[in-house]
């Protein structure tokens, strides 16, 4: 096991369910990684994959999918997900923070208790005082006022941000070495948002961190993240570093999101403005899936699938305007 | 945070309602049986009674009042015991009531008790499962138990393991053995028996509560079980349980701590609900079980138009269901936090 193994590495993952309308293409051939105490942002539009690769990480795959390629925390491999690499994964290694605070709690168990079964799963703190110990101190931790009082509150006695902070303190009682949020803050309002924003980026310059940031919100990604994985129709349109990706975007698909966005293209911040629709994933466009809306499309987009390419450090695009000179006749690479 | 105060107001909220319930329903009874067309006096002067004894008769009865002092009196003699006198027992409804009940609170616990222990397992072990083997069987099941009256139901335990298996006895509740020893000390038979420590009747008693209590039982096995699969599967699917199966609760953990604390507030309900069956129920189960019960009391007080009997019946039954309900409301309210809020 070498020092650079990532914390996640996903590889070529395709899932597909046979629907009635024929095959369901939910993602196709999705690959990227997290290395340790970085900051992955997936970034797409709704319905683009990003909690589908989300769940992927944790062994969490539709029921009667068909599901191909490779999911490997830390080494451990998750697809087929084995009880035992499942057991291995899901609170020990990657833990979660939903999306919405409201429902993520159970209703009839105290924030205590919630917080001590995973301290008693993980931590394996038999005694009820150290259970009570730890979980004061995780609730300091994501900065929550009164813990002692919150330990006996119940969930519908909290605000949502309270909820949020308690839900990021119960991903931390596992110990993770990574934590999958799903669009954690969408449900808050702006302030609550940015404070947990705030508390996260200290808990993981504390912690050391890895994180697998989902969102339809640029702005969140480009204030938290080190790279940023572009997601269309459940496939990687463009990856890298996050100056790069959101500074001096490649792909059409990501500079069409952040020219569309208001403040001239420079304030980004909702993918849920393009306009447009994405495909369904039961008929996905031939070729390059993103060619009718593309303005940039040229002869081979309608006929052959653009494939990831490298085209700056650690920076990749899979559009043809990025193929190499002698298979793109008559494409000339973007300024 | 505020939350012994909130159960304080609560208990109280629901107190107050089972009061006015409690009162209501002895109103309402009483009109009732005041509008039935008879006369009590007829029958509890006797054979070819003469206008005097008629007259006394009524005097003796309290039939003479006004029929709103007549209900004032009947509330003033609920709280002090004096119930009434039975036109066919000649004996306080009071008294008789305390006789009967005892052997019926047994039937019923050991029925409530079925209903919870088999529904809920039941239920638990359909939900593991959705659409499998014992999801099926127990659907199945559970339709037929929901939809079989209790008195089919009955017949059909009694032909089979009384009549073809030869396991189980066929009435009463104990053998004739017994008759001589057994001592009345509570009034509860079973209690009685343990009391006085006979353990062979206490073993005889229970052979004899197997039948009845699951033939009172079925219905609410049936509901308890459908209500556990359907709640345990709703709680399995919420955010909060797939939340912690990612974080990586075991199974054991999920279904019996997390999920079943969830399904059991609706449960609870079900019973509650039930109980007023398993109360009605009880009427037919002890006449085929000649279970020595309010049941069989209550059929035979209704039978002579006894309404001073009847009504101490329906004042016993509708304290138990209130009482019931209420316990129901304040123990959901201890698994499930959010009721307090309304
Ligand atoms: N369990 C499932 N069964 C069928 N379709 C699914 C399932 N989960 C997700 N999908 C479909 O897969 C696509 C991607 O979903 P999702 O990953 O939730 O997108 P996002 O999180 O980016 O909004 C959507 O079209 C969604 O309808
Ligand atoms: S491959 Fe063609 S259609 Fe697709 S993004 Fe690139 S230019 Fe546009
Ligand atoms: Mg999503």
């Amino acid at each position: 096991m070498g020092v650079s193994q990532p914390v996640l590495a996903v590889r070529d993952l395709s899932v597909q369910l046979e629907g009635r309308a024929g095959t369901l293409n939910l993602l196709d051939r999705v690959a990227l990684t997290v290395a340790r105490g970085e900051v992955v942002a997936v970034v797409g539009e709704t319905g683009s994959g990003k909690t589908l690769t989300g769940m992927a990480a944790l062994g969490f795959f539709p029921a009667r999918a068909r599901v191909q390629g490779s999911v490997r925390v830390d080494g451990v491999e998750l697809v087929p997900p084995t009880p035992q690499a499942l057991a291995a994964v899901r609170g020990r290694r990657v833990a979660v923070v939903p999306q919405n605070p409201s429902t993520a709690l159970n209703p009839v168990f105290t924030v205590g208790q919630q917080l001590g079964e995973l301290l008693l799963t993980h931590r394996r703190l038999r005694s009820l005082r150290e259970r009570r110990e730890a979980a004061l101190s995780l609730l300091r931790e994501v900065e929550l006022p009164r813990p002692a009082a919150l330990l006996n509150a119940y969930p519908h006695e909290l605000s949502g941000g309270m909820q949020q902070r308690v839900l990021i303190a119960m991903a931390l009682a596992c110990e993770p070495e990574l934590v999958v949020a799903d669009e954690p803050t969408t449900a808050l309002d702006a302030t609550t948002q940015a404070q947990i924003l705030r508390l996260v980026l200290r808990l993981r310059a504390e912690r050391g961190l890895a994180l697998l940031w989902i969102t339809h919100d640029l702005g969140v990604a480009a204030h938290l993240a080190d790279r940023v994985v572009v997601l269309y129709a459940g496939k990687v349109m463009e990856d890298g570093p996050v100056a790069a990706v959101l500074g001096s975007p490649r792909h059409p698909y990501t500079r069409a999101v952040i020219d569309s966005l208001p403040g001239g293209g420079r304030r980004v911040r909702d993918i849920r403005s393009l306009p447009g629709d994405l495909p369904s994933p039961a008929a996905l466009p031939a070729g390059c899936r993103f060619h009718p809306r593309c303005p940039m499309r040229f002869d081979p987009c309608a006929g052959t699938e653009p494939l990831l390419r490298l085209v700056g450090d650690g920076h990749a695009v899979a559009c043809h305007r990025y193929d190499a000179p002698s298979t793109t006749a008559g494409g000339a690479p973007l300024p | 945070m505020g939350r012994t105060a909130g159960y304080g107001a609560y208990a109280a909220r629901r107190l107050g309602y089972g009061v006015v319930l409690v009162v209501g329903i002895t109103l309402v009874a009483f009109v009732l049986t005041h509008l039935v067309p008879s006369n009590p006096a007829l029958v509890y002067a006797g054979l070819h009674p003469n206008p005097a004894q008629i007259a006394r008769a009524r005097q003796i009865l309290g039939l003479d009042k006004p029929l709103y002092m007549q209900y004032l009196l009947f509330l003033r003699g609920l709280a002090t015991g004096a119930w009434g006198i039975s036109i066919t027992t000649h004996g306080s409804v009071f008294q008789n009531v305390m006789t009967f009940l005892p052997p019926t609170l047994e039937l019923v616990f050991f029925a409530t008790l079925e209903s919870m222990v088999l529904g809920v397992l039941l239920g638990v072990w359909a939900s593991e499962r959705p659409d499998g083997v014992a999801d099926v069987a127990v659907r199945v099941l559970g339709a037929g138990l929901v939809s079989m009256p209790a008195f089919w139901l009955a017949l059909l335990l009694q032909i089979v393991f009384f009549g073809q298996l030869h396991l189980l006895p066929l009435t009463g509740e104990y053998g004739g053995a017994y008759v001589l020893t057994a001592r009345t000390i509570t009034g509860f038979p079973l209690l009685d028996a343990a009391l006085s420590h006979q353990w062979g009747l206490v073993g005889d008693e229970l052979r004899h509560l197997v039948l009845p209590s699951l033939a009172l039982a079925a219905y609410s096995i049936g509901l308890v079980a459908r209500m556990t699969r359907a709640t345990m599967l709703d709680a399995l699917g919420t955010d909060y349980i797939r939340l912690a199966v990612a974080n990586g609760v075991r199974r054991r953990r999920i279904y019996f701590r997390y999920a079943l604390k969830n399904a059991i507030a609706p449960t609870l309900t079900v019973l509650g609900l039930t109980f007023a069956y398993s109360l009605t129920g009880d009427f037919f189960v002890e006449q085929i079980f000649f279970w020595n019960g309010l049941g069989s009391y209550s059929v035979h007080a209704i039978d002579n138009l006894d309404i001073a009997a009847v009504m101490g019946v329906l004042v016993v039954v509708s304290l138990a269901y209130t009482v019931v309900n209420l316990a129901v409301d304040l123990i959901r309210a201890l698994f499930d936090p959010r009721l307090l809020v309304e």
